[in-house]
């Protein structure tokens, strides 16, 4: 019935490994997984457009609030509404990938420990479950780009630069799941990394200029957080929507290279840990 | 001659002890790895608090052939397994699985209790490596084997006990695999159910499947295995067919323990 296919299992950690290996004979289970996730956190809310839509939308208006009007952050002539939405959209999105990654292992202990199946599939679910949910805030983020567009700024919002978004997204996916596979990783042999993962993420947010762009930070900071790669990242993503922002050619080519560098490590981190995480079950 | 679908090189595991860090000038007493307390003391590894929980094991499974494993607790079944399963990886040598494996280590794996019972068996199936339009084809078949009749559009987490294993186990084998590997999970649901288990094993491996069998239940082991093995401290103590190294093991199993003997046919641990 089935083709007659091979598989050497010894034990070997592989520097380089295919993470898709073997996606085309669970082709179906990444549905499953995207379904299942959809369902088990939607079944019987009754006011789901309330939590897909306007949530996103009031955490925008209250940035927007606090950082924009009472604190008074320069949002190079962007309107404050449309500025901190994105910044939450896409620091939640990422926030989110990156959590799927880094509580892999202790979220699916028991499903790892009784079955094999590709593993990676796992974290993709995760990130396209995540988008799913990003795309209903971001149409509504793009219908107030449309509506806001022209106001104030010389050249409209929305123009062919929006063609970068998807490189950008992926992206910022690589570098979720890389630098989460890593802290996944960390935090079977050190179990303090879990306590040190939420905290990270925290401060990472504010080391990235989300609730604020890239031209207020003094010339004599601007090349540390540049060395950040969701800096890159961001301001990508800000000048793809509103042409604001200072994308550097130099930075960008640093900041795609160094995800090569995050993506394999992230790998390498969970070719480990797949199995790492067997010999010590807590 | 056809390749097994399974072949065993030499594989070993090593595990560690995990033992409470001595306090700032306090000793604990020298450990040489393996622990004497337990049933089957298994051989010090290389490193102290280390012991092998199996060494070198070989073996290999023709296509359509049948193995039993059998052994005290610890004696590492269910970890040999696992490694067949790439659960676990093993410390050293080669496995090599030729065709479609299917493992049952545990009942029900991948569940969610918020899904219905069809939309597990989905889940599940697609777990195990099946394409939606193959369980498609199997659905009617397991649930009339499972019995679960009207439940199945509810979430399993409303299931009794016995609805949950029963739907598991008949996901379990409704798919043809060249090689079946079960633990233990031959024993669950009532008398009628576990008969009926049996029966759709013993005509899985009538299919051409091959078996690979952990029990405690030895009557299991001999009526449907050919061949079985027996682990001791990591090591194959026997090998041979089945009804020979069963008998080897119950004779053993029951005299050179000190203590009370523990019945070698316990069903669970």
């Amino acid at each position: 019935m089935s083709v007659l296919r091979e598989e050497v299992i010894d034990s070997r950690l592989r520097l380089f490994r295919n993470p898709f290996a073997g996606f085309l004979k669970h082709r179906d289970l990444l549905a499953i997984l995207v379904a299942r996730d959809l369902e088990v956190k939607y079944r019987r809310v009754r006011f789901w457009p309330l939590w897909l839509f306007l949530q996103p939308c009031l955490a925008g208006f209250i940035l927007a609030l606090v950082f924009g009007r009472f604190v008074g952050i320069s949002t190079e002539g962007v309107p404050r509404s449309l500025f901190y939405l994105a910044g939450f959209l896409v620091w939640n999105f990422f926030s989110r990938c990156f959590m799927v990654a880094s509580r892999l292992f202790s979220v699916n202990r028991a499903l790892f420990s009784r079955i094999y199946f590709p593993r990676f599939l796992v974290p993709l679910s995760g990130v396209i479950f995540n988008l799913i949910e990003l795309a209903a805030p971001f149409g509504i983020f793009l219908l107030a780009c449309l509506y806001m567009g022209p106001a104030g700024l010389g050249s409209p919002f929305l123009a062919l630069r929006i063609l970068a978004v998807p490189f950008l997204l992926v992206e910022l996916i690589v570098l979720a799941l890389g630098s989460g596979l890593c802290i996944a990783a960390l935090s079977i042999r050190f179990r303090d990394i879990q306590f040190a993962s939420g905290f990270l993420t925290q401060f990472w947010m504010f080391v990235t200029p989300v609730l604020y762009p890239m031209s207020i930070v003094p010339d004599r900071w601007k090349t540390l957080v540049r060395l950040n790669p969701m800096t890159e990242i961001m301001e990508g993503l800000r000048w793809a929507f509103f042409g604001t922002g200072s994308p550097e050619l130099f930075w960008q080519i640093m900041g795609a290279g160094s995800l090569l560098i995050i993506a394999w490590a992230g790998l390498v981190a969970f070719n480990w840990a797949e199995y790492a995480v067997m010999d010590r079950l807590e | 001659m056809p390749l097994p679908v399974l072949e065993v090189h030499g594989v070993s595991k090593l595990y560690s002890h995990y033992r409470p860090k001595p306090k700032r000038g306090e000793r604990l007493p020298e450990r040489s790895g393996a622990d004497p307390a337990s049933l089957d003391a298994q051989e010090a590894g290389p490193k102290p608090n280390t012991f092998w929980a199996l060494k070198d094991i070989d073996l290999s499974i023709p296509p359509g052939g049948s193995l039993g494993v059998v052994g005290r607790n610890g004696s590492g079944k269910t970890t040999l397994l696992k490694m067949i399963s790439r659960v676990v990886r093993p410390t050293g040598g080669t496995i090599i699985v030729r065709g479609h494996r299917h493992s049952l280590l545990e009942i029900g794996t991948g569940f969610h209790p918020e899904l219905t019972g069809r939309k597990n068996v989905y889940l599940n199936g697609a777990i195990l490596g099946f394409r939606k339009r193959e369980v498609d084809a199997r659905l009617e078949r397991i649930v009339a084997f499972s019995g679960i009749g009207l439940f199945l559009d509810s979430p399993v987490k409303f299931y009794s006990a016995g609805m949950y294993v029963r739907l598991a186990f008949s996901i379990g084998t409704h798919f043809e695999p060249d090689l079946l590997i079960l633990d233990e999970v031959v024993s669950v649901g009532d008398a009628a159910f576990q008969e009926r288990c049996q029966d759709k094993i013993a005509e899985t491996l009538r299919a051409g499947c091959a078996l690979l069998l952990v029990s405690h239940e030895i009557s299991k082991i001999t009526t449907l295995c050919k061949q079985a093995i027996w682990l001791k401290g990591g090591k194959i103590a026997a090998t041979g067919p089945s009804s020979e190294v069963c008998e080897a093991y119950l004779g053993r199993g029951t005299v050179a323990v000190e203590g009370p003997p523990v019945p070698a046919d316990r069903p669970h641990d």
